[in-house]
């Protein structure tokens, strides 16, 4: 009997004890996570806003990751845009071209 | 000439079949049918099928111990051991799962977790499994040390099994290895009933929000942050936390591809061929065919059982008390079995609504299950090692 009661002790500590320090984890990566996202946001806030009358691409040194998605999402759409345009262009032209290339 | 003959069928192994061992050998060949014709995870299957069906071949002498004697006060070899026996000491000292773990982690991406911290608990609640189970072994009479090596099989993570069992109850190391990897291939099987018993049709149809992207940083400061952490409330989980940890961190550091590249694929198989042979080595006739065993596989299912259930019941709980929804089917993922059980709560998610995309969703309990397991070893090996 006393061997189940000291399992049942060991039972509780355990489950708690699991729970806590997986919630302490999860805490911290949620702390983590926004410390981070700081860090990465404030060099971005404190970079000089570009001249209006100026209006070619200057790379930024101090912001380089925020200035890499937008030029990433930027470069996507246009990439995205020519191929659309590239398929609307040889779809219309396909059966002058006298290629013989079947189209789907 | 007649002596000679008859001293030579007395050494083959036939003169020493024992109807036990054609038992082991027929466990040995259903593992190794399973490994090999129903892929039943065949890399651990196959050598620890192989590795059982060694052992049991009679006088081949490849767990024998070294004989050692005393000559003018120092230590002789008199007759060295066997083969395995050595490669076993990578199992009995605790060697090869933490490195086993360093693969792990060199091959898991905790992306996911990272993206949706909460998930962790899911890790947690699945762990719930152990702890009932280690309960119910001792009221069956198991020791505490066995009861403890039994429980974590619900953890379904086969080298905690194996490092827990090897330190605390060594002499049921190949039944509760073979309990946990054969559960863990049988996920598929048994975990779905027990996700469509806990949860309605509605509750499998909520599509959650897509995670947000985690940058390379964040996945650069995980590994040392749990390390540290985790390590500081628990020491005694260094071996396998510490181990995962590293491999991560060589994976997401970027600066140490090879070394990823070797812990990843040639380092982690080596010790997979080694660790599966001597699991399989270690399940002689005499401490396998026993009531014992089938106890402990008997108590691995249901702390499996339990584990999946009470994610899903936490993933439910979570649902009532935060806004925003969690489909309950990724808390199955919580027990460890990376990516097995991620890819089960996908596909029952997608059976009941085609377009909803669970996986990478169940991708972080998954991993948080496999640190959970760690930790819930290191609680055991605390108080029991």
């Amino acid at each position: 009997m006393s061997d189940v009661i000291v399992g049942l002790q060991i039972t509780v500590l355990g489950m708690v004890s699991v729970f806590c320090i997986l919630l302490i984890l999860s805490l911290a990566m949620h702390f983590m996570s926004r410390l981070l996202g700081q860090l990465k946001e404030a060099p971005a806030q404190q970079a000089p806003a570009p001249q209006a009358t100026d209006r070619r691409y200057h790379p930024s040194p101090t912001a380089p990751q925020v200035r890499d998605e937008r030029d990433q999402k930027e470069l996507m759409a246009v990439i995205a845009a020519s191929i659309a345009a590239y398929k609307r262009v040889h779809r219309e032209r396909a059966p002058d071209s006298g290629h013989g290339i079947p189209r789907s | 000439m007649t002596d000679m003959i008859v001293k030579f069928i007395l050494s083959t192994g036939f003169a020493h079949l024992t109807l036990s061992h054609v038992v082991m050998i027929l466990v040995a060949l259903g593992l190794l049918y399973l490994g090999i014709f129903r892929k039943y995870e065949p890399l651990l299957l196959v050598p620890i099928g192989f590795g059982m069906l060694l052992i049991n071949l009679p006088m081949t002498g490849l767990m024998a111990e070294p004989v050692y004697r005393i000559s003018d006060g120092s230590l002789v070899v008199e007759k060295i051991g066997g083969l395995l026996y050595y490669l076993y000491q990578g199992d009995a000292l605790g060697i090869f799962p933490p490195i086993i773990f360093m693969g792990v982690g060199a091959l898991t991406d905790f992306g996911p977790l990272i993206a949706n911290p909460k998930s962790i608990l899911l890790g947690a609640a699945a762990q719930f499994g152990i702890f009932t189970t280690f309960l119910g072994a001792i009221v069956l009479g198991f020791t505490h040390q066995e009861a403890a090596s039994i429980g974590i099989i619900g953890g379904a993570d086969g080298p905690t099994t194996i490092y827990l069992s090897s330190l605390l109850a060594p002499h049921m190391l190949a039944a509760t290895a073979v309990a946990a990897y054969s559960y863990m291939a049988l996920v598929p099987i048994i975990q779905p009933p027990i996700m469509r018993l806990l949860t309605t049709r509605q509750e499998r149809r909520i599509v959650m929000e897509q995670l947000r992207p985690v940058s390379r940083r964040e996945k650069i400061v995980f590994p040392v942050m749990v390390t540290v952490l985790v390590l500081l409330f628990l020491p005694s989980a260094a071996p396998l936390i510490g181990m995962l940890m590293l491999g991560n961190l060589f994976r997401e550091c970027g600066v140490t591809k090879r070394l990823s590249e070797t812990t990843q694929h040639s380092l982690i198989n080596i010790v997979t061929i080694f660790l599966g042979v001597t699991v399989g080595a270690s399940a002689s006739a005499e401490t396998f065919l026993n009531i014992k065993t089938l106890g402990i596989l008997a108590l691995g299912i249901v702390a499996f059982a339990i584990g999946t259930a009470c994610g899903i019941l936490l993933a439910k709980l979570l649902n009532v008390l935060s806004p925003k929804k969690i489909n309950p089917l990724i808390g199955s993922a919580g027990v460890s079995a990376v990516p097995m059980a991620a890819r089960v709560s996908q596909v029952v998610g997608q059976k009941e609504s085609p377009d909803n995309f669970l996986l990478m969703h169940a991708m972080g309990p998954n991993v948080a299950g496999v640190i959970g397991s760690a930790v819930a070893a290191g609680i055991m090996l605390s108080v029991f090692g």
